[in-house]
């Protein structure tokens, strides 16, 4: 009788296992099964948005606010501000043609028409069109871009935005010496040299002070940038040259500007350098000016932290015994990069004006920003 | 006080080294016999070369800036951390410098990718693609 019983529990355990083994396995296939046609599915899905995102216009920008505190600068008072809202608009017309654009809101941008006059009026702020152009894409080492773009000078002037850099105040001399926009063509592309590149820029345009409605004289502006990239250096040097026969932002003076930039990162640090000069010969006759700046730049990265310093000059007038024209701003600040899009930074600046023994105006500023991409 | 209260925020905020993560594996389709190194790996993801050496787009894939694979990868093979990495493609974004960038996606996809596509290069961790046919693994990082 027991022999019989544990037979049968036996014959029963073994059937249970094997009913177990069984499920388990036929688990293991449909959870594999399923696993695939998830995979699939999402594959089918990046492949759909992907298509979409081809045919559609991609909306992006970026936003900054910043709180402000000062001493020493009569007029100057505490205060928030609403400094940028930018609307970017890209689009790939075609396998190698491709649109772009920036629209700017600043300072909390308001315009609105008066409820009678049947024009509108303008107000506070500003709306710009920082750029517009189309590129065509014809290999790495040539490219075409047709419109308004950011002029290539430097670093800073191409790296500006302020989500990622480490102050919301630039360098002074930056937009002073080579223009902020080129309304014009440009070629540009990469060139492989041995274990290094070699990026270069050469435009030509109507040239500063002009509106987008065209140029007031017949001499184009023309400039060039060349940025050699050691890659197993983390190293960049280069060099801008720009010149402008008719300057129509400086009274149409003879302008030739050129400048030097350098950045190597190594360990966690960061060091920027840029110098640039202009040489302004005015259109009646006259001694020339002079305007030079430079700037220092180290930053220490640490984790989702950046802490840095900056030695920054400029001087608007260099070559006049006369005047003391020679700015020096100091810098210290820290960011925190809450994600790889958002940034909070504390900034303060120590002003050294040549001309103002006494005063030593300083800005402390608070500031976020956010880039609305990814 | 406030140098105190920095440092502490600095702590708190995840500067403490992370635990070992696994190896990671730099992929490509099998049938592309290319020989790469780090240095050409890194080009490939900091937009300085966006050809293979018969003329094919490079199609390079990132995991997101969550997962340790990336970490290990960034600091590995492109020398800065995956947030600093990450900042470096939105910049280049915003600038409209932006060549070849990469697209993000994760593990699975990335493998897929790089099986159905011969342009692909993307690094997942060793474990997943150790005995996986139809992909070459060019670099191992860890």
């Amino acid at each position: 009788m027991k022999l019989r019983n544990y037979l049968a529990a036996g014959v029963a355990t073994g059937f249970g296992v094997l009913f177990v083994n069984g499920a388990a396995c036929a688990d293991d296939a449909l959870e594999q099964r399923v696993r695939k046609l998830e995979t699939e599915l999402q594959l089918s899905r990046e492949e759909i948005q992907q298509s979409r995102q081809q045919q559609d216009v991609d909306v992006s920008g970026y936003v900054d606010f910043e709180y402000s505190g000062y001493s020493e600068t009569p007029g100057k008072e505490s205060a928030f501000r609403l400094h940028h809202l930018s609307l970017f608009f890209t689009k790939q017309l075609a396998e190698k043609w491709r649109f772009f654009s920036e629209i700017e809101y600043e300072d909390g941008s308001n315009f609105e028409g008066p409820e009678t006059a049947g024009v509108l009026k303008s107000d506070d702020g500003k709306i710009f069109v920082e750029a517009v152009n189309t590129d065509f894409l014809y290999d790495s080492r040539a490219n075409l871009r047709v419109g308004r773009f950011f002029t290539p000078a430097g670093i800073w002037s191409i790296d500006h935005y302020p989500p990622f850099v480490p102050t919301q105040v630039r360098p002074q001399h930056i937009r002073k010496i080579f223009p902020q926009l080129v309304d014009g063509l440009m070629v540009y592309g990469t060139l492989p040299a041995g274990d290094s590149f070699v990026n270069y820029d050469a435009y030509i345009g109507n040239g500063e002070g002009n509106s987008g409605a065209g140029d007031s004289n017949s001499e184009k502006a023309l400039g060039a940038k060349i940025s050699v990239v050691f890659p197993a250096l983390d190293l960049e040097v280069g060099g801008t040259i720009y010149r402008d026969e008719k300057d129509t932002g400086n009274a149409n003076a003879d302008k030739t500007a050129a400048g030097v930039h350098a950045k190597l990162s190594a360990g966690g640090f960061t060091g920027q350098f840029e110098y640039a000069a202009a040489d302004l010969t005015p259109a009646g006759g006259g001694s020339d000016d002079e305007v030079e700046g430079w700037y220092l730049q180290i930053l220490y990265d640490l984790s989702n932290w950046t802490f840095g310093l900056r030695h920054d000059v400029y001087d608007s007038d260099k070559d006049n015994p006369v005047t003391l024209t020679e700015d020096t701003v100091n810098s210290v600040f820290v960011n925190y990069h809450v994600s790889p899009t958002m940034v909070i930074k504390l900034e303060h600046h120590v002003t050294d004006d040549a001309s103002d023994p006494v005063n030593d105006p300083t800005q402390t500023m608070a500031s976020m920003a956010i880039f609305l991409g990814d | 006080m406030w140098a105190t209260r920095i440092m502490l925020m600095v702590v708190v905020s995840g500067v403490v080294a992370p635990a070992q993560a696994e190896p990671v594996a730099v992929i490509v389709n099998s049938e592309n016999t290319q020989a790469l190194s780090s240095a050409d790996v890194r080009n490939m993801y900091e937009d300085n070369v966006i050809v293979w050496s018969n003329g094919d787009p490079v199609r390079p894939y990132h995991l997101s800036t969550k997962s340790d694979a990336r970490e290990v990868f960034s600091k590995n093979v492109l020398d800065k951390s995956a947030m600093a990495a990450a900042r470096f493609w939105a910049n280049k974004k915003i600038t409209n410098t932006a060549k070849n960038p990469p697209e993000t996606s994760n593990e699975l996809l990335v493998i897929n990718e790089v099986l159905r596509n011969r342009q692909a290069i993307g690094y997942v961790p060793l474990a997943m693609v150790k005995k996986q046919d139809g992909v070459r693994i060019v670099l191992t990082v860890e």
